[in-house]
């Protein structure tokens, strides 16, 4: 049998394709880091999206959009973007953005999403 | 405010805009059945409890978020101490909607409440919020009101607002604008019979039981002052 696995996003091709992202982490839905790319706090990067995960598909879900594939949050300086990969959380971080809603459909893009 | 709601629900893919102040109070909104303001306020409550997480990691708070679902997007702006929510379908343009976004939050900070400037308002139906304006005589469409005859004097209503502002403070304007709206009444058209319920709405709104105490307290002595 030829089965195709689905490609798993390179941290570092999302890190040199796109100026704005400083770090990127993989991490699974417990919080524990599996794989880092730049620089980033990711032990507490990752704890902190497994944790709010499940907030975000609530709010989505309780607005009627159904699950979340990918997104955003900004905080001054700085912007998270999240993305979900094959039961897996991309976590990137990167700076302010003018459109950080148009940055998060380029990264899930480039995720495979 | 109205106008700046009305461009940004016309954008393409667009299908729900509302403005919540800081205590999750609707100010405004373009959304149709089943969304309500509640609901969408109860989102943006657990929302708001994520950020709060992130805020650990970074400094300062939360100034804007998005998610791509499976049947649509949520998109949510902070304007001084309000959130833009706007709900779209899975298709929508994000760069005309980002700058639509821009342009309502531009039009929203220029006539928040304590920024010095007020936001343009539309017709007689909104008009508390020019009860600051202080005109002295009334526009020929909001004379074209018709008063009930047991409407409270306007001036009354102006006395209310300024006692709500204090204890509220600055979103006062615009929660009273829209509780009168509730009520389907206008600061020119409120009945006498329905002080009491705008009275109850509004206490209902000032966060802190002991400042809502306090309302009730300088309400009573106005009320008695101006005997209603």
């Amino acid at each position: 049998m030829n089965s195709t696995k689905p490609q798993r996003a390179d941290l570092k091709q999302i890190l040199s394709r796109n100026a704005n992202i400083k770090a990127a982490a993989r991490t699974n839905q417990q919080g524990s880091v599996l794989e880092v790319a730049g620089e980033m706090d990711a032990e507490t990067a990752c704890a902190v999206v497994a944790m709010t995960s499940q907030m975000v598909a609530e709010a989505t879900s309780e607005a009627g959009l159904g699950l979340p594939s990918a997104w955003h949050v900004s905080l001054g300086s700085s912007t998270f973007y999240v993305v979900q990969d094959q039961g897996e959380f991309l976590v990137m971080f990167g700076s302010a953005s003018r459109n950080p809603a148009s940055m998060l459909k380029t990264l899930a893009q480039s995720c495979g999403g | 405010m109205d106008e700046a709601l009305d461009s940004l629900s016309k954008a393409e893919g667009v299908f729900g805009v509302v403005v919540f102040d800081a205590h999750g109070t609707c100010l405004a909104n373009r959304l149709q059945a089943p969304f309500e303001p509640a609901l969408l306020a109860k989102v943006v409550r657990r929302l708001s409890t994520a950020f709060d997480a992130f805020s650990s990691l970074e400094d300062g708070e939360a100034t804007s978020f998005s998610a791509d679902c499976q049947d649509g997007s949520i998109l949510l702006r902070r304007v001084d101490h309000c959130w833009i929510v706007v709900l779209t379908y899975p298709e929508f343009n994000v760069n005309t909607l980002n700058v639509a976004l821009n342009v309502a939050v531009r039009n929203l900070s220029r006539g928040a409440p304590g920024s010095g400037a007020q936001a343009p308002v539309r017709g007689p139906a909104d008009s508390v919020a020019n009860l600051a304006s202080a005109s002295p005589s009334p526009s020929p469409a909001a004379s074209a009101v018709d008063t009930p005859p047991d409407a409270l004097d306007r001036s009354v209503v102006q006395q209310l607002l300024v006692i709500y502002t204090d204890y509220l403070g600055p979103a006062s304007k615009l929660v009273f604008k829209q509780q009168l709206a509730t009520l389907g009444a206008t600061s020119r058209t409120l009945r006498r019979s329905q002080l009491d319920n705008l009275l109850a709405r509004l206490t209902a709104r000032i966060p802190v039981p002991e400042r809502q105490r306090q309302f009730a307290a300088a309400v009573r002595e106005c009320r008695e002052r101006v005997k209603i």
